[in-house]
């Protein structure tokens, strides 16, 4: 009978990696929608080979230093190339794909703060300082017996630890890397610069909605008393929540319901139950959702007239609604569900005590902080050594071809191309 | 600036090359800047004066062109109205307008149809570039006097106003929009009047344009939030700024419009249909008098507008910037947009009852 639960739940476990590592496909399609035609293949394929890289450096430096055994309040140590052992609760091995997956994600988070801009290079040298020296630091903290998880803070899924970590990364990178050509006209208004494809950006968020309950309910690690579904729940309904509020906000504050805001909106609800999915009641999951539907309008706004450019919207996504969904636990956590979980206490609402929603504020201002200062720090060092932004013909062409040397969508460019040699010749007989 | 009118004016009439029209008309529309302090009726005699000198510089054109074809041996074979549409047929040029213009010729002439149509194809063809070089850039619509469907006998255009009339639909409905702001300002005005008498009997007494006409009338973009805010403009070099034209202006000439269109009125300007609106009860005295203030309103954030250039052709956006939405100009266009969901609610009612009822003085 226990080996039967160990297969089960060592089964889920390895069911709920593949839903997250398959939300990488859902990054493909959200990212690569949310940008221009020129820059489309390259996109795709960098998600490809940084999950890749990423894999190897995880298997290589980042679990040990999240889950070594032999590392302190800060950082793990141990068990680096890891090799797993036999026979143990779950195997570690389908634990370690899972974790794995997790880093990939919040480094394809990091991403949209480098679109459209960035050396193919730095892609590469940023996978690997951020799996060594960014995520484990947080990771551990939280997760892995570090002082953060010693003082109770909740974040069951990663609202912080993937999310908050993620978004923080792409904010000093897109501060260092300043804004795309043409975003902002002289007098530093903003021009819209729409995605290519909505419908790959819609299907993105639908993959990503679906990894998610391997994300949140995957958690769980275990399918025995069923609670996995009860995670699940709440996910569906924060992210329902969240699609309609962000609707409703951007209807009211725009005067349309635009589908970018829409699509925003339903995954800020999925980053902000992330944390507190295990700790709260449903209607808690709702009310969740719909402020993170609000705030990640406003948020946009927001970054938009700081005149930080934010591609895809990574910042407010996972940024804002990240920071919410950790704090909410602070607020809407049961003492049932706190003492199921394991972790932290009942938040303000049930005991009255701010005890929690302490934990919760120095927790994401402190994680927060750190990922933002070391990824500024490391990308500042980059930048002066071989600068992390391609040159402004290269930006202007299309980082297919400068990058990659072929269009992601080469019909359609060279076609434009021909146009324009169309219609330079046809400028130069009537000037002749 | 009655004086610098009047000089302009007898400039324009004197002029006899393009290139001096230009000059005069960039000279004058530089100067010309309505002020924010100024009198409803002094907003109103600022756009009289200003219509005047487009109706001048029009003429001018037109009678340099003519002179042009009389050199080539081209005599007009018959008798013909110049005519304006849109915001030049309701006296509402900005300093910045482009062309809504067209011809209507007598169907009479000892030459023949075949040479009319000659005639005034050259004519409209050599007009519309004279207005271009002048600085009226074409209509992007291709309502113009160099196209043909635009330049026609006076029989053509009764059958074609008929054929519009009978068959309402969405492109049909905005043809006849165009032609209900009608007027001429050169030739035999006699031909202009009788198709718009033609059109007035045609189109006010038709139950199913009328709702079709209120269709395209209800459209305007939500300037106000559900919560009183003003949305303005995202994005681009206006970005924080609020859009006027389609917000405020359009919505309250469409209104407007379909009234007078639905009470038969003769006069084709904004502000003299509300007057004569008031004097057939259609509104109210007190509402009167507050739609004409918001009229004036209207025309004067239409004239602080951002200037925006296009291939060398300055237009106006129809947004306000930012740097202008002070206090007092938020006040007014909220009383402005106020204003247009009272007309809008009030067409819908007057449409209706006309439906149900017939208009207001063949009420039982």
């Amino acid at each position: 009978m226990e080996e039967l639960t160990v297969g089960l739940d060592a089964l889920w476990v390895m069911l709920a990696a593949v839903l997250v590592l398959f939300m990488q496909a859902g990054f493909v399609l959200l990212e690569t929608g949310s940008t221009r035609m020129k820059n489309a293949g390259h996109i795709a394929g960098k998600t490809i080979f940084t999950v890749g890289l990423c894999s190897l450096m995880f298997w290589f430096v980042s679990y040990g230093l999240i889950f070594g055994g032999s590392g302190n309040a800060f950082i793990g140590w141990g068990d680096f190339m890891f090799r797993p052992p036999s026979g143990e609760w779950i195997p570690s091995s389908a634990f370690f794909v899972f974790q794995l997956a997790f880093l990939a994600v919040s480094l394809s988070i990091a991403w949209g703060g480098f679109a459209e801009r960035a050396k193919l290079s730095v892609y590469v040298i940023f996978t690997v300082l951020f799996s060594a020296l960014v995520y484990p630091v947080i990771a551990h903290w939280i997760w892995g017996g570090g002082w953060l998880s010693e003082h109770g803070k909740q974040d069951f899924a990663g609202s912080t630890v993937v999310h908050l970590t993620g978004a923080m990364a792409a904010l000093a990178a897109t501060i260092l890397l300043k804004p795309r050509i043409g975003k902002y006209n002289k007098d530093g208004k903003p021009n819209d610069i729409q995605g290519h494809n909505q419908v790959y950006t819609t299907l993105g968020v639908m993959i990503l909605w679906i990894g998610w309950f391997g994300f949140n309910a995957g958690s769980t690690l275990a399918v025995g008393d069923g609670f996995f579904g009860f995670v699940a729940l709440n996910t569906q309904l924060a992210a329902g929540a969240a699609a309609i509020a962000a609707m409703a906000t951007s209807w009211a504050w725009n005067g349309k319901a635009d589908v970018p805001s829409i699509l925003n909106g339903t995954l800020a609800g999925l980053v902000a139950i992330t944390a507190s999915c295990a700790f709260v009641e449903p209607w808690a999951a709702v009310a969740i959702g719909l402020i993170a539907g609000v705030l990640v309008v406003a948020s946009m706004k927001f970054f938009e007239r700081v005149r930080i450019d934010d591609p895809i919207g990574a910042l407010s996504v996972h940024g804002t609604a990240g920071v919410w969904g950790t704090l909410s636990t602070g607020f809407l956590a049961t003492p049932e569900l706190a003492e199921k979980v394991g972790v932290g206490q009942g938040g303000v609402f049930y005991t009255g005590s701010f005890a929690q929603l302490g934990v919760q504020i120095y927790g994401v201002v402190t994680s927060g902080a750190y990922a933002f200062i070391v990824s500024f720090i490391l990308l500042y060092l980059v930048k002066k050594a071989i600068g992390l932004r391609v040159t402004e013909e290269e930006e202007i062409m299309g980082l297919d071809l400068s990058e990659h040397g072929s269009y992601g969508y080469p019909e359609q460019l060279r076609a434009g191309h021909a146009d324009n040699k169309r219609a330079d010749k046809a400028d130069t007989v009537i000037v002749g | 600036m009655q004086f610098a009118l009047e000089q302009t004016l007898q400039d324009i009439d004197e002029a006899v090359r393009l290139d001096q029209l230009r000059a005069i008309k960039e000279r004058s529309m530089n100067r010309l800047a309505p002020q924010a302090g100024w009198a409803d009726h002094e907003q109103f005699a600022f756009h009289d004066g200003l219509n005047l000198m487009h109706d001048h510089m029009i003429r001018r054109v037109i009678r340099l062109a003519e002179s042009r074809l009389r050199m080539n041996g081209l005599s007009p074979p018959c008798s013909y109205s110049f005519v304006l549409f849109g915001s030049g047929g309701r006296g509402e040029q900005s300093v910045f307008s482009d062309q809504d213009n067209g011809i209507i010729y007598d169907n009479v002439s000892p030459s023949g149809p075949e040479a009319c149509d000659r005639y005034f194809r050259t004519l409209g063809i050599t007009v519309q570039e004279a207005l271009q070089t002048v600085g009226y850039p074409p209509c992007a619509g291709k309502v113009s006097c160099g196209y043909s469907s635009w330049s026609r006998p006076l029989n053509e255009w009764l059958k074609q106003l008929g054929a519009w009339s009978e068959d309402p639909t969405w492109e049909h409905v905005r043809y006849l929009l165009i032609w209900a702001d009608m007027r001429p300002v050169y030739g035999d005005e006699r031909l202009a009047d009788r198709a718009a008498s033609y059109f007035r009997a045609r189109a006010g007494g038709n139950k199913e344009l009328m709702t079709a006409m209120l269709q395209n009338t209800r459209y305007r973009r939500p300037v106000v939030g559900p919560f009183g805010n003003l949305r303005r403009v995202r994005y681009g070099p206006h970005a924080g700024g609020i859009e006027i034209k389609y917000n405020v202006y359009l919505p309250i000439v469409s209104v407007i419009r379909l009234l007078s269109i639905l009470y038969r009125i003769e006069v084709s300007s904004t502000e003299r249909r509300i007057r004569q609106l008031e004097k057939k009860g259609v509104l109210p005295r007190h509402m009167a008098d507050r739609v004409l203030k918001d009229w004036a309103g209207t025309l004067y954030l239409r004239a602080i507008a951002a200037v925006e250039e296009q291939n060398d052709v300055k237009q106006s956006s129809g947004i306000v910037e930012a740097k202008q939405l002070t206090k007092p100009v938020l006040r007014r266009l909220k009383s402005c947009l106020a204003t247009v969901k009272t007309l809008q609610r009030l067409a819908e009612r007057e449409v209706k009852r006309f439906g149900r009822f017939g208009l207001r003085s063949e009420v039982p």
